[in-house]
């Protein structure tokens, strides 16, 4: 999976690209980790239009981002038919916010 | 919770005791073997066996079973060279280490000595500073390996041993006949774990009243960790008993005990069903399970949707009622059915699974349709990577 960060004042987007599995359990950590680095985001944007498949691992680190910027508006955005079907099976609106 | 970083520790120039070691000396003259069996004692290495030439050497390497063999290369008889091939073509002794002491000292010499398998050389006239450092060194690897190895083997049957209990979590047999003689329901199964354990679950409670709760669950990940965790839910699942008209209740009372256990990132996917095969109907609640297939007699998918267990204690869910009439079929998967590709790296999508699912029910009975559906599925696909789970229910006539 490739990842890419874009800051705009309390404001973050993460884009995501390619497969989000298990594998990406490290990289994903590091990825909290800046996004966090100074205060928690307001407001993060992740964008998954470049993800083709994620795994019930991939759910789990969301979840973890989730827990670690509690007070964070998260968006899921995004996605192909197969992650917006995970993300309807598993019920993610009810955590995140979800956006096309 | 958060969970610990994997570190590896070894020990580090940590001693190691030579004083169980064995070490047979091959070597035909009286002399060296004395001075070299004086050297091992002083160095701590009492247990010391000799033989006078190659064919003698080989039978004290059956007695005695050494970890070390010191080897003189120009012997008459079986000369040092093909004691040394032979050891290596026995598996029994293809790892012992050899160490070859000659007078022999070219670069040629010592080549074919190591093509021969020899471990290590060191040069006649014998320094016994020199011959016990490489003693030792070949002794502390060999402790080293064999130490390796016994664990190996010990987690190997420990893994073994853990597969077998995760084996006996699942519904018996004997318990499913009996279900089936009284409710008219049949149940097949289908579990594969990916590795040796996984975190696929699946099990029956019998409610009574012609009643049946039926459920599939899946732990994120596989392995170790996912398998530790399908004991536990287990024995949460023992300890409470569905209310046959309120599986969401179910999961509800489930997902609140598994927030408290799992760590973050942590969670399991769950279908609930209970089936009345009295009335001809069936109750049901999901958290994020694969949308089951459903004959009832239409075929179509259940709606498999909700908040997965184990994540937030404000998930709800819902009970839906559907008719399961006698001659209908339930068929519940785990994600690895539908994640796996085929030869064309196609995804198995929903319409193709509600397809297969259609054709199958046709079979006489659960077992025969869960075979021809896995025969099916596995037609023109590699080897699934993911735990693999199915189950396939029939609801037969009531009995009388």
């Amino acid at each position: 999976m490739q990842s890419r960060i874009q800051k705009g004042g309390d404001a973050v987007e993460l884009f995501l690209e390619g497969r989000f599995t298990f594998a990406d359990h490290e990289s994903f950590r590091h990825i909290i980790e800046e996004l966090g680095a100074d205060a928690p985001p307001r407001q993060c944007t992740i964008d998954l239009t470049e993800v083709s498949y994620l795994d019930s691992a991939a759910v789990g680190m969301l979840l973890l981002m989730r827990e670690r910027f509690d007070r964070s508006k998260i968006t899921l955005k995004g996605g192909s038919s197969s992650v917006k079907e995970l993300i309807r099976i598993a019920k993610l609106g009810t955590l995140f916010d979800i956006a096309d | 919770m958060s969970l610990p970083e994997a570190t590896l520790d070894l020990p580090a120039g940590q001693a190691i005791d030579l004083s169980t070691c064995r070490v047979l000396i091959i070597d035909d003259s009286p002399a060296i073997r004395q001075l070299i069996g004086a050297f091992l004692e002083n160095a701590g290495i009492p247990l010391v066996e000799n033989a006078a030439n190659g064919s003698e050497g080989l039978a004290k390497v059956e007695a005695f079973e050494p970890d070390l063999v010191i080897l003189d290369i120009v012997m008459p008889g079986m000369d040092g060279y093909e004691v040394c091939r032979r050891l290596r073509a026995d598996p029994r002794t293809r790892t012992l280490p050899v160490l070859v002491e000659t007078a022999l000292d070219s670069a040629a010499d010592r080549s074919s000595v190591f093509q021969a398998g020899a471990s290590d050389v060191i040069s006649k006239p014998i320094h016994g500073p020199e011959l016990i450092a490489r003693v030792r060194l070949q002794l502390e690897n060999r402790l080293l390996i064999r130490s390796l190895e016994d664990h190996v083997k010990l987690m190997t049957w420990e893994m073994e041993l853990a597969r077998y209990m995760q084996e006996n979590l699942l519904p018996r047999e004997d318990m499913l006949e009996s279900l089936a003689a009284a409710t008219g329901l049949a149940i097949a199964s289908h579990f594969q774990p990916s590795a040796n354990l996984g975190g696929d679950l699946w099990s029956v409670h019998a409610l009574g009243e012609g009643r049946t709760g039926v459920s599939i669950i899946d732990f994120t990940g596989h392995g170790l960790a996912a398998a530790l965790n399908t004991f536990r839910l287990h024995a949460l699942m023992n300890q409470m008993t569905p209310d046959p008209e309120d599986p969401a209740a179910y999961l509800a009372a489930l997902n609140a005990k598994l927030v408290d256990l799992l760590p973050s990132g942590q969670f399991a996917t769950m279908f609930l069903a209970i089936v009345d095969s009295r009335h001809g109907r069936m109750t049901f609640a999901a958290a994020g399970s694969p949308c089951p297939v459903i004959g009832n007699p239409g075929i179509g998918l259940l709606d498999g949707s909700g908040l997965p267990l184990g994540i937030s204690l404000e998930a709800r869910y819902e009970n839906c009622r559907v008719p399961f009439p006698e001659g209908s079929v339930l068929f519940l998967y785990s994600d690895a059915l539908t994640e796996s590709v085929d030869r064309r790296g196609l995804y198995l999508d929903s319409s193709t699974l509600t397809g297969l699912v259609d054709d199958c029910r046709r079979e006489d009975g659960a077992a025969k349709a869960l075979r021809r559906l896995i025969a099916r599925f596995l037609e023109g696909r590699g080897p699934v990577t993911d735990d693999l789970t199915l189950v396939w229910m029939s609801q037969g006539p009531l009995p009388a």
